[in-house]
């Protein structure tokens, strides 16, 4: 049989990589980590009761999250 | 600020302010510690079984960045979750007033609901402890009665020393009574 011209299979460079998927993924969680400080930092402002408590969550929630952030942008653009 | 918001009457005093009982948080952002350790969990089990994962054939660690980036994902977005459960147990509110009682209802993000009830026109306050945990602790649902036009209930989970607190609206409706002169067979007539 002749070979065929037409191609079945898309060519391998067009397949996204690992490291696209990791960079698509973070983009995503950076975008929704955005828009939820924006919310939390709106409700607090807005509904807190207590200037210390709104503190105490704002610098607890930047502890915990920022770091996480921060090693998740080093992995994205090292993978 | 809240306060500011809630705007009180000229003389209006608040007796009280009164969230969820701890436990209740204590409860809810258990869920949220359970998650945060699910991969660090998983990642001890797939150590301890080595074997387990040479039999889809993949290598964890020629993965490890991905794997780490993916726990970080999950950490986040567990994190995430435990400050909204956060928010809504301290963004929910009761404030006893000498006058009234507000009601602040955080149900969601950008779902709040703020009720007021004026003391005259409460009728029945009833108190429920139920269960173990909750007659150790210390902690029920309180349910009240207003009477008007469109009669109206509201009915709170949770509440810490609910005979406390109903005690307390009650001397608060009382007063509020003896401030106005009237009895409250004049009140509902």
């Amino acid at each position: 049989m002749p070979p065929s011209s037409v191609q079945f299979t898309p060519p391998i460079e067009s397949i996204p990589s690992l490291g696209d998927g990791v960079l698509f993924i973070f983009y995503a969680i950076a975008a929704i980590y955005l828009i939820f400080t924006a919310i939390l930092y709106y409700h607090w402002q807005q509904y807190g009761t207590n200037v210390k408590v709104n503190w105490i969550t704002g610098v607890t929630y930047l502890a915990t999250t920022l770091p996480l952030m921060f090693i998740m942008t080093i992995l994205a653009f090292t993978i | 600020m809240l306060f500011e918001k809630i705007k009180l009457e000229p003389g209006e005093e608040v007796l009280a302010t009164v969230r969820k009982h701890w436990f209740v948080i204590t409860a809810e952002l258990f869920g949220t510690f359970v998650l945060v350790l699910l991969p660090f969990i998983v990642l001890i089990v797939l150590s301890i079984l080595p074997d387990s994962m040479s039999i889809v054939g993949v290598n964890l660690l020629e993965y490890a960045n991905v794997v780490a980036f993916f726990i970080c994902v999950w950490l986040l977005l567990s994190l995430l979750g435990g400050f909204a459960i956060w928010t809504h147990y301290y963004l929910d509110l009761w404030v006893v007033t000498d006058r009234r009682i507000i009601l602040v209802d955080q149900v969601r993000f950008f779902n709040r609901n703020v009720s007021v009830f004026r003391l005259e026109r409460m009728q029945d306050i009833e108190y429920k402890v139920s269960g173990i945990i909750p007659t150790l602790l210390n902690f029920g649902t309180l349910k009240a009665q207003t009477a008007g036009a469109h009669e109206s209930n509201f009915n709170s989970t949770g509440l810490p020393d609910p005979r406390g607190l109903q005690a307390k609206i009650q001397q608060a409706m009382d007063a509020r009574m003896q401030a106005l002169h009237v009895t409250p067979d004049e009140l509902y007539q």
